[in-house]
């Protein structure tokens, strides 16, 4: 059977654009883009990943092909890296068609990213939870309920219009500072306890467990841009909630 | 202590926002309890903050590991959802606190405080991701 090698090198980029944009570490997405190319009868494959950038190299048949991709879009969808992972592992047991490869990895990219009702679902139990761990009671955990749903369905919608991540966590932990110091004045409760709480659901978890895993792999440099973006995102949190104490402190 | 196991919701709640498979999910939130409940016992035993956290997310670290190897599941997809309980977001507030209330030298403790927890549970997370590594690094050598 004959291998287009620049069917191959798209086919390879589209699996690692898809894990890198899903929020894989680094060395997944590179060892993922050799086996496939490995499988298809490639040999002297390199391939190197950043968190924006991807790179491909091998040759088939005596030509050398290259590929980059520029990576831009961030989100978190763990379901999509789970499926290319059990593809990757498929592939090494069975061969398969490219086309039929192709047609599996649009398959999974056309996979819809979390639902708004998911989302808020998720925010409504993760908060639930930190209420009572961080030692708080119902009132706490009802509050946080409420305002996490709020900051979750706030951060949704203006992330569609708004590239920046340091603006939103910005306004987003301003936003739930303000809403825990006003509904306290309603029903009296341990303030910090609410903010803490639903100012997890912003914390940059992602981030902080690539840049370890990326740094322990030798990845440095994926794994300082990574623990960079966290203190970004941690700065900007900081910022906004005590922005809002300072000036809402009074009540 | 029973606070711990309210871990269980917060991995929980991650799992569903960060979008894991529907088979994993309630092993995510149990990695996840366990991580906040030895974390809450260690406290109780009077261990210290940043003792407890690092053997909390090495056992978080350790569980997901073998997590993945069982389910044939990537390691990240437990360990996100569940290590986040740990991050010492509450730390991070009371730092902003003090400031805000010109308390510096409280702040200036309670900050370091909390760099020092955040560096514990990254400590721990290397460790175990560090072991594994080697034991799969001789296998993946032909790569």
């Amino acid at each position: 059977m004959e291998i287009d090698a620049d069917y191959l090198a798209k086919s390879v980029t589209k699996a690692g654009r898809i894990l890198l944009e899903c929020g894989a570490e680094i060395y997944r997405v590179e060892d993922t883009m050799k086996r496939i190319a490995l499988c298809y009868g490639a040999d002297v494959v390199d391939s190197y990943a950043t968190p924006t950038l991807l790179i491909i190299s091998f040759s088939l048949n005596g030509h050398l092909t290259h590929n980059i991709k520029r990576v831009s879009s961030k989100t978190v969808n763990l379901n999509k890296i789970e499926e290319i992972n059990n593809l990757s592992r498929e592939l090494s047991h069975t061969m398969m068609d490219l086309d039929c490869l192709n047609e599996h990895l649009d398959k999974i990219d056309r996979q819809r990213d979390i639902h708004l009702i998911n989302s808020i679902l998720g925010a409504a139990v993760c908060t639930f939870g930190f209420a009572f761990f961080f030692g708080g009671g119902i009132n706490e955990a009802i509050f946080a309920v409420i305002i996490g749903t709020i900051v979750k369905t706030f951060v949704d919608l203006l992330s569609e219009y708004f590239p920046s991540s340091f603006f939103i966590h910005l306004f987003a932990s301003s936003l739930l500072t303000a809403l825990a110091i006003i509904f306290k004045n309603i029903i009296p409760y341990n303030q910090d306890i609410v903010i803490i709480s639903s100012l997890m659901l912003l914390v940059p978890g992602l981030s902080i467990t690539n840049a370890i895993r990326d740094s322990v792999r030798g990845d440095l440099l994926s794994g300082l841009s990574k623990a960079t973006e966290a203190i970004f995102i941690a700065v900007a949190l900081a910022v906004g909630s005590g922005l809002v104490i300072t000036m809402l402190g009074a009540f | 202590m029973l606070e711990g196991f309210m871990a269980f919701f917060a991995s929980l709640g991650f799992g569903i926002l960060f979008n894991v498979p529907k088979r994993q999910l309630i092993y995510v939130a149990i990695v996840g309890m366990f991580g906040g409940f030895s974390y809450k016992l260690l406290l109780l035993l009077n261990i210290g903050d940043i003792i407890a956290l690092f053997i909390a997310s090495s056992i978080i670290s350790l569980l997901s590991e073998i997590l993945a190897r069982l389910l044939h599941c990537p390691t990240t997809v437990f360990l996100i959802c569940a290590l986040v309980p740990l991050v010492p977001g509450g730390g991070m507030y009371y730092t902003i606190l003090e400031i805000v209330n010109s308390n510096l030298n409280e702040a200036l403790i309670t900050g370091i405080n909390t760099l020092a927890q955040a560096c514990s549970i990254v400590m721990g997370c290397t460790l175990i991701s560090s072991i594994f590594y080697t034991i799969n690094y001789g296998k993946n050598k032909t790569l």
